[in-house]
């Protein structure tokens, strides 16, 4: 039997292994390069390296000059005689509490809410619960699924784990450009507006083997993706036709956090 | 079109961004595909697409070869970034989108007629000369371009590469 030659069967396999660019990459590195300045005029390289050899070169003959016209004196705490670096400044206040105007947010001390009249109210400001991780806990809690569907009046965001929800915030922003997480590459949605969904404590990498960029193209949700996985901190995107008041609570059996935004 | 009015014309689409964005954008596809075919993920490959073009705009200067050089250079940036992924330490913890559990070597794969899993197990360098080549119909000179070797050894890459998925490849089928 005669085989295809093989350009046209590695044509095929390329063809059906590859990708086309995200519209939204080729925005995305518009938006990169026009925030940047035009590339300046290089200084040689090899100049760049003698200045910095000479400047290495100057410091440590300074230091040891130092060092030489005081003898005796002992080098004080911290390197080179520099004062320690201070103590960076404390944490801000763990999210526990939902801020000023918005409504109330079930969190860990109030039990998951089973029906739909135990639901919280609809608020536009950022949103935060769940329950801090417990002493001697193992790590992240697993994501099991995400998802996204329309439901009466809302659509729906949902992320299960298998263990308790650990402390979530839900924050509202004005576009749909996020940063992604360790990365720090800048990703776009579709939509004008935004949520990001942080959960401090879980984690997708070795449990979840879903899709990570969801485009249920609802009335107001319009694409999910997951923007950070990294340290126990999972983060997800969430681009919105327009700037909506959303809900954010946590249910159970099974655990999942559910963000129900208004359509 | 004479070399001396190529480079005349590069230099004058590649001044400003908006000239450099309009260059890029005509080869993003390709060169995202290309970083798809070397990192089988989505989200890796356009990672390393954006670096790629980050690093090109700022190194404009170095563009060489008239207007059609972009093309060729810009890709060979992106082969590089997606080496460059692969060997980083990043890149042994980021989850496939579908894992690949074949054992075996390229040859075998290709025996077992799976040629997709052939080409993931060929190194960033030849699944690069084939890609450009076989898929983008690449001529040979502007193929060791991307490769950044003598069209004589992008040859015997391409030569190689494929004789890797078909051992018994006739040289003038296909090279």
């Amino acid at each position: 039997m005669q085989r295809r030659p093989l350009r046209d069967e590695l044509r095929d396999t390329f063809e059906a292994m590859s990708e086309p660019a995200h519209p939204a990459l080729a925005s995305r590195i518009h938006e990169e390069i026009w925030s940047r300045p035009p590339p300046a005029a290089r200084i040689p390289r090899l100049a760049a390296v003698i200045a910095a050899l000479v400047a290495v070169v100057v410091v440590a003959g300074l230091v040891l000059i130092g060092r030489h016209a005081l003898p005796g004196q002992a080098v004080p705490a911290g390197r080179g005689g520099l004062p320690s670096p201070v103590a960076t400044a404390p944490a801000s206040p763990a999210p526990g509490s939902p801020a000023p105007g918005v409504a109330a947010s079930p969190g860990a001390a109030s039990p998951a809410p089973d029906a739909a009249a135990t639901l919280p109210g609809f608020s536009c400001a950022t949103q935060n619960g769940g329950a801090a991780q417990p002493a001697g806990s193992t790590g992240p809690v697993p994501v099991t699924d995400v998802r996204a569907a329309a439901q009466t009046g809302v659509d729906r965001f949902v992320i299960q784990l298998s263990g308790p929800v650990p402390q979530y915030e839900v924050k509202p922003q004005a576009s749909t450009t996020f940063t992604r997480d360790p990365s720090g590459f800048r990703v776009s949605l579709e939509g004008s507006s935004g949520l990001q969904v942080t959960v401090h404590g879980a984690q997708s990498y070795g449990s979840y083997s879903g899709s990570t960029d969801l485009t249920p193209r609802l009335t107001v949700l319009r694409e999910a993706r997951q923007v950070g996985d990294f340290e126990g901190v999972l983060t997800w995107g969430l681009g919105l036709s327009r700037a909506s008041c959303f809900r954010a609570y946590v249910l159970t059996g099974p655990s999942r956090l559910v963000i129900d935004v208004q359509r | 079109m004479v070399p001396a009015m190529a480079d005349r014309t590069t230099e004058q689409l590649l001044t400003g961004p908006a000239a450099f964005t309009a260059q890029l954008e005509a080869v993003l596809d390709q060169a995202h595909r290309l970083a798809t075919v070397i990192l089988r993920d989505r989200t890796a490959a356009e990672d390393a697409v954006q670096e790629a073009a980050l690093k090109a705009w700022q190194k404009q200067g170095q563009l060489r070869g008239g207007a059609g050089g972009f093309k060729t250079w810009f890709l060979s940036i992106v082969a590089n970034e997606c080496r460059m992924a692969r060997r980083g330490r990043w890149w042994h913890v980021i989850r496939m989108p579908e894992p690949t559990v074949q054992r075996g070597s390229a040859e075998e794969m290709a025996a077992a007629g799976d040629l997709r899993a052939a080409i993931s197990k060929l190194g960033p360098a030849d699944q690069t000369a084939l890609f450009c080549y076989f898929y983008l119909d690449l001529p040979m000179d502007q193929v060791a371009r991307v490769l950044r070797v003598s069209p004589a050894a992008a040859r015997s890459r391409v030569y190689r590469a494929a004789q890797r998925l078909r051992p018994d490849l006739d040289p003038s089928e296909d090279l």
